[in-house]
């Protein structure tokens, strides 16, 4: 078999968006190397490549392909890989265009760093696709591997080694018991690692494939930060530098679910209860957990990981509701989440940029110095509380709408609940910076330096901020084409399709 | 002498067990990156005999085994990298020191 | 007149659009933005003057009897899960629309003369084409979905105007309050919502009762579960118009600057919630529970405010209690059926609580000369007096304002609350009792406020006095600089102005309404209920004359007694009211500290909350020692074998993990 039949055959064309990252990946790396460290292209590189690998998903979704198996069906091509592959390329690429600034004031190269990054990328991308268990592995542990890089790379900082330690040991350890229930899954099904085979061939529903879902479901737990499998998130998001959390608490998350929709849809469909009842439980534990303990932060980044945790509860809610609906809505809030999260987080970092610190209280009268960084971050965290017309609020009631439908009061009602809470905490913030006196302003404010854009890596920085503001702002007004995304993914994925055919209730809250 | 699928299964989860044993109460940091490896192994074990019972015409649980220990590797050298350089601006790899972020 | 009809969108657009204009600006040119003051103001007015001409052209349309205009397009749509938006002019929209973008008008005029000086003059402009912008838009909703989101943004406009000013320290957390209150409001709307969407598909206000309607005949339903589902919806309301138990945040929304407790605290916003029980009256008529809910909630509300306004010494806070009760009374009249007359109050209302609200700022504009800008002060009641002599055009147009909110014919509030009244006797008889006290102690509280401010002798220049008042309020400030004065002095002209306006319609509004030619009843009446076209002032049949006279001679009775009492204790000092206090010293420390709420809410929510949160960190930081604990323990029985657990905390989390897949795995499989 020659190259061109072999490519024909595999279908290589899906994976194009990817195999863009890692030439991106390839020439970045030749060019740190050769041209040395004073490169300024680096960044625009990157932006570049994946931009072209958001292009390339773009062409793909608009020319769908009638069997969308690849690689023999290892990859699966589908609209709802796309989106998640969307998602996950485009948090890097927001990524990429708020790190430079930071990196080069934290003084540690770029060039690795984007590397690294671009890899952790591919890595999620190719897990959004994966339809066969050793693919799973290796691009969830090429994902895996370059975040415990990524969230020790300022390397003179204690605390940012200490993250990535404690990062790798939870993560290493998830990963084997992940590891260990996909051997089970083996084993039952003598002998398949295709997810599709692995379905056909677990015919009676017994309690080692509950002992096998329950490890995997640990596994995955992981990579959302759900409660109990969470207690990592605060420590790592406190101790990494902050566009790495942004990337952790949007791309890598994205990766999770959809490595959870295709695994546990596809594999445990005969002992559907089952997994439900567990993520039932995981829900409930996040959005409650994740949302109170928020309120007693005083770290704007703490604060933020506590409500990421909180933000995966209810995507989560969405995902076990098992309608079309519930599809469509998880997918639409992470494509909102994405927005609205990378603006925090944006905004978090251009304040620490400038004064030094990320406590909130250091935010106190923010607005008398950095009208429009106030307004960013106001917008973003209202978004997230789910603050109409922002767009987090459209999120976040087709959630609960898809929920009340397919009848789980119970989990609807605690939701809201939930996100009444968590207007608590965000609200908080936005009042620290909008309505306090000028001699209530904190240190930090006070000695708030001269705004300006004209340092290396602060256009890039801007633009994030600006373009994550007015998506969030617009979105939900404009939520339309949105919609039609989210619903095109969900009848456009054959397992989903084969799932939901039968509606089925969720059992509600006891 | 036949040795039954059972027997391999048990020697692996004892393996995991005394993985998941050594991960939690090691106080060397390079003692904790072992423990993870053994309970790697274990997996590997499990593959193994698996792949040698229940599918021994395409072996795929042996391909398998060999990424898993391809991927052990390369966690196994970033977490030894990680180690490192914590030594050099701690001076220690004791597990209990490492409290800097806490609630 | 299809003209006005095809332009309707634009009412609430154009003071978006030059919200939009002034924020932008402010953003990117922050600093020659807040120089071009009079550019901002013109362009506002402009904006909201637009929007003026096109709802009276649509109300004068809709009173020629001209079809209600529905216009809407569907805005998202996801499988089964679709939202419409768009417009709807109907009877009770073109009223609406006149009397928000008529007082949002005149008190923008007022904020040029009463921001004049605030370095934050064209932002609060911006904030203020953002409200009236936003409270258009909720007032043109067709669907529910759509006022939910009206809704939240005139909240947000609201807690942005609170924060606005924030001198004075115990009021760091109004905001805030306003906010979270509103919030458990609007959780209950959203979950009422979503309820009735579940029962009857549909987001439309005239579905939904039809959908209800069937479905109850059908018995596919329970009376209970949708009695509840009202009583949900009814918290939005509720929490927006300051009902009980969620009144709490109104007062302290007063310390926003004046011209926003007029217009939002007063005159529209919190008439929203008053709004949303009308829009959805095809729903609550089905539902006697909520119904009565509604009309018991709204009594205590009413008599509640009443009973704290007695107390206070601020002016505005005065007034804040005296919108609570005005708005029970509203709620009131909308829970016995009366929905004509709860809307007829709602727009009296508007326009003579918005100028009383004007009026205390001009009070205050004119007291700060004196006392220099300490708010603790300069709002205090016992450091004014006498300013008749001093303001006589706020002095004439508070008292116009006083008599009309007392209920005295003819002017505005006596035909609107007379009908309440009435509405309320012929639905329970107990109602009317506590709505008719009320009217008495209005009458009293008003009165009160306007002796201690207007007549008498001018008490500013008492330093003892001024310094015990700073004392009792907790001001920090020192004595200013900014003494000009030693006599307050009347405001410029661009404040009396919409004084004077105001006072027009606080006068003559009510004659649309009387029972001798009810035009307003004829035009704005509940959906479906039929109402006989008014041809001209009549005289009633003598058994209908007889019950007016028994009810309005009552109800005027009452309010004069009121009024007589404030004269004998206030205006002629023979009831000494310290001395009254003191005889009666449970009650009225009941009422001056407002009945307790805030600290009660204090210490089950707030701190309950702070707890909570607290316990929930330590019990997720204490997994960790309590395992170290627990272990611990095994560790005294079982010797040394397991004293590695105590180990580094990393590996807690791991160990946390491992207990974690051990417990779903138990939990799953005995499920």
């Amino acid at each position: 078999m020659n190259f061109l039949s072999a490519v024909a055959v595999l279908k290589t064309a899906t994976i194009v968006p990817e195999l863009i990252v890692i030439l991106t990946l390839v020439v970045v790396l030749i060019v740190d190397l050769v041209s040395g460290r004073s490169n300024r292209s680096l960044p625009t590189l990157t932006n570049l490549g994946l931009t072209a690998a958001l292009g390339a998903i773009v062409w793909q979704w608009l020319h769908p392909q009638t069997s969308t198996l690849a690689f023999l069906g290892t990859f699966d091509s589908d609209r709802l890989s796309l989106v998640f592959r969307g998602i996950i390329a485009f948090s890097a690429l927001l990524t990429s265009l708020i790190s430079e600034r930071y990196l080069l004031q934290a003084g540690v190269a770029l060039g690795e760093y984007l590397v690294i990054l671009l890899t952790a990328t591919v890595g999620g991308m190719f897990l959004a696709g994966a339809n066969e268990m050793v693919t799973i592995f290796v691009s969830l542990e090429t994902l895996s591997i370059a975040s415990y890089l990524l969230s020790g790379y300022t390397k003179r900082d204690p605390r940012s080694n200490e993250a990535a330690l404690k990062y790798l040991l939870i993560g290493a350890s998830s990963s084997a018991i992940f590891l260990y229930g996909m051997s089970l899954l083996y084993g039952l099904s003598a002998g398949e690692t295709n997810l599709l085979r692995i379905a056909a061939a677990i015919r009676h529903p017994e309690l080692a494939v509950v002992l096998a879902m329950v490890f995997i479901v640990a596994g995955i737990a992981f990579k959302l930060s759900a409660v109990p499998f969470h207690q990592w998130t605060p420590d790592v998001y406190e101790g990494s530098p902050t566009p790495v959390v942004a990337f952790l608490s949007v791309g890598s998350k994205a990766a999770g679910f959809a490595l959870a929709v295709r695994f546990l849809v596809t594999v445990f469909h005969t002992i559907e209860p089952e997994w439900h009842y567990v993520f039932v439980i995981l829900t409930i534990l996040s959005m409650v957990l994740g949302n109170v303990v928020a309120i007693a932060q005083t770290s704007m980044k703490r604060m933020l990981a506590y409500s990421s945790i909180g933000q995966a509860g209810f995507v989560m809610l969405a995902m076990i509701v098992d309608t079309e609906a519930g599809y469509a809505s998880m997918i639409f809030y992470l494509l909102v989440y994405l927005f609205m999260n990378m603006g925090a987080f944006a905004c978090v970092i251009l304040f620490a940029l400038r004064t030094g610190t990320d406590q909130i209280s250091a935010y106190s009268g923010l607005y008398q110095k950095d009208p429009l960084l106030t307004l960013c971050l106001s917008i973003c965290l209202l978004s997230l509380g789910g603050i109409p017309p922002l767009a987090g609020f459209f999120g976040k009631l087709y959630i609960f709408w898809a929920g009340w439908q397919a009848g789980a009061y119970g989990l609807v009602i605690l939701g809201l609940v939930m996100s009444v809470v968590s207007i608590y905490y965000y609200i908080r913030v936005v009042k620290q910076m909008v309505v306090k006196e000028p001699q209530e302003m904190s240190e930090a404010v006070m000695r708030y330096p001269q705004i300006s854009w004209v340092e290396p890596g602060m256009r890039p920085l801007q633009v994030a901020m600006v373009s994550t503001l007015v998506i969030t702002s617009i979105a939900g007004i404009a939520a339309n084409p949105l919609f039609g995304i989210v619903n095109d993914a969900v009848t456009g994925s054959r397992f989903l399709q084969a799932s939901v055919s039968p509606p089925v209730i969720v059992q509600s809250l006891p | 002498m036949q040795v039954s699928l059972d027997a391999f299964l048990v020697i692996g989860a004892a393996l995991f067990c005394i993985g998941i044993y050594g991960l939690v109460t090691s106080r060397n940091a390079v003692r904790v990156l072992m423990s993870i490896e053994l309970m790697l192994n274990a997996v590997n074990l499990n593959f193994l005999a698996f792949s040698n019972y229940l599918d021994s015409a395409t072996i795929k649980g042996q391909v398998f085994s060999v990424f898993v220990i391809t991927v052990a590797a390369a966690e196994a050298a970033v977490g030894l990298a990680i180690v490192l350089s914590i030594y050099r601006s701690r001076d220690t790899v004791d597990m209990e020191e490492f409290n800097l972020l806490r609630w | 007149m299809e003209l006005a009809y095809t332009y309707a969108w634009l009412i609430p657009v154009l003071p978006l659009v030059a919200a939009l204009i002034l924020g932008l600006g402010l953003i990117s040119f922050g600093k020659f933005t807040s120089q071009q003051k009079k550019l901002a103001a013109l362009l506002t007015l402009t904006a909201t003057g637009a929007g003026i001409v096109l709802s009276v052209a649509l109300l004068v349309s809709q009173l020629q009897g001209h079809e209600p205009y529905l216009w809407t397009f569907e805005w998202a749509r996801a499988g089964d899960f679709h939202l419409t938006m768009g417009i709807v002019i109907d009877h009770l929209t073109a009223m609406m629309l006149v009397v928000v973008t008529t007082i949002a008008f005149l008190v923008q005029i007022y904020s040029d003369g009463y921001m004049a000086h605030d370095p934050g003059y064209v932002r609060f402009f911006a904030y203020l084409s953002l409200f009236s912008s936003s409270m258009l838009g909720l007032v043109i909703s067709p669907n529910i979905v759509q006022i939910y989101i009206f809704w939240e943004l005139v909240g947000m406009c609201s807690y942005l105007l609170i924060g606005f000013w924030y001198d004075r320290p115990a009021a760091a957390h109004a905001c805030q309050k306003a906010f979270v209150t509103n919030r458990v409001g609007d959780f209950g709307l959203l979950l009422g919502m979503l309820g009735l969407y579940w029962l009857t598909g549909s987001f439309e206000f005239e579905a939904i009762g039809e959908g209800l309607q069937q479905a109850l005949e059908n018995g596919t339903i329970g009376v209970g579960l949708a009695t509840l589902f009202g009583i949900l919806v009814f918290m939005g309301p509720a929490a927006k118009s300051a009902q009980f138990p969620l009144h709490v945040w109104l007062p302290d929304a007063m310390e926003g600057p004046t011209p926003i407790s007029a217009l939002i605290h007063a005159a529209t916003m919190v008439a929203a919630g008053v709004f949303l029980v009308a829009r959805m009256f095809p729903v609550f008529e089905h539902l006697p529970g909520a119904m009565n809910t509604i009309a018991w909630t709204g009594a205590f509300t009413a008599f509640l405010g009443a009973s704290i306004a007695i107390t206070q010494n601020d002016i505005k806070k005065g007034l804040a209690y005296s919108t609570v009760s005005q708005l029970g009374y509203m709620m009131m009249g909308m829970g016995v059926g009366a929905y004509g007359a709860g809307l007829f109050h709602l727009m009296t209302h508007a326009y003579f609580k918005a100028m009383l609200f004007l009026n205390s700022g001009s009070v205050i504009h004119g007291m700060e000369e004196v006392v220099g800008h300490d708010p603790a002060v300069a709002q205090d009641m016992r450091v004014m007096g006498g300013l008749r002599k001093y303001m006589p055009i706020t002095a004439a147009t508070f008292l116009i304002g006083t008599l009309a909110i007392c209920g005295i014919p003819p002017l505005a509030g006596f035909w609107s609350k007379d009908e309440i009244l009435d509405a309320a006797f012929q639905a329970n008889p107990a109602l009317w009792l506590v709505g008719w006290l009320t009217a008495g102690i209005t009458a009293f509280y008003m009165f009160r406020m306007y002796f201690m401010t207007f007549e008498g002798e001018f008490r500013g220049t008492d330093h003892h006095l001024v310094e015990m008042v700073k004392r009792e309020n907790g001001s920090s400030k020192k004595e200013g600089h900014g003494h000009h004065s030693h006599k307050p002095h009347e405001s410029p002209w661009t404040m009396t102005l919409p004084l004077v306006t105001l006072a027009i319609p606080s006068i003559f509004i009510g004659l649309v309404g009387t029972p001798f030619g009810n035009y307003f009843e004829a035009f704005i009446h509940a959906p479906g209920e039929a109402v006989e076209a008014v041809t001209g002032f009549k005289m009633l049949p003598p058994k209908e004359l007889q019950e007016f006279a028994v009810m309005a001679g009552s109800s005027v009775g009452i309010a004069l007694v009121g009024i007589t009492i404030a004269i004998l204790t206030f205006a002629l000092k023979k009831i000494d009211p310290d001395k009254v206090a003191k005889t009666i010293e449970p009650l009225y420390q009941l009422s001056k500290n407002k009945w307790y709420f805030d600290e009660i809410y204090d210490f089950l929510f707030v701190q309950g909350s702070r707890r909570l949160s607290r316990q929930v960190l330590e019990v997720d930081a204490r997994i960790v020692d309590g395992v170290v604990n627990l272990t611990g323990l095994i560790t005294l029985i079982t010797g040394e074998g397991l004293k590695y657990f105590e180990s580094g905390r990393a590996q807690f989390y791991a160990l946390v993990v491992f207990i974690g897949v051990l417990g779903l795995v138990v939990f799953t499989a005995t499920s």
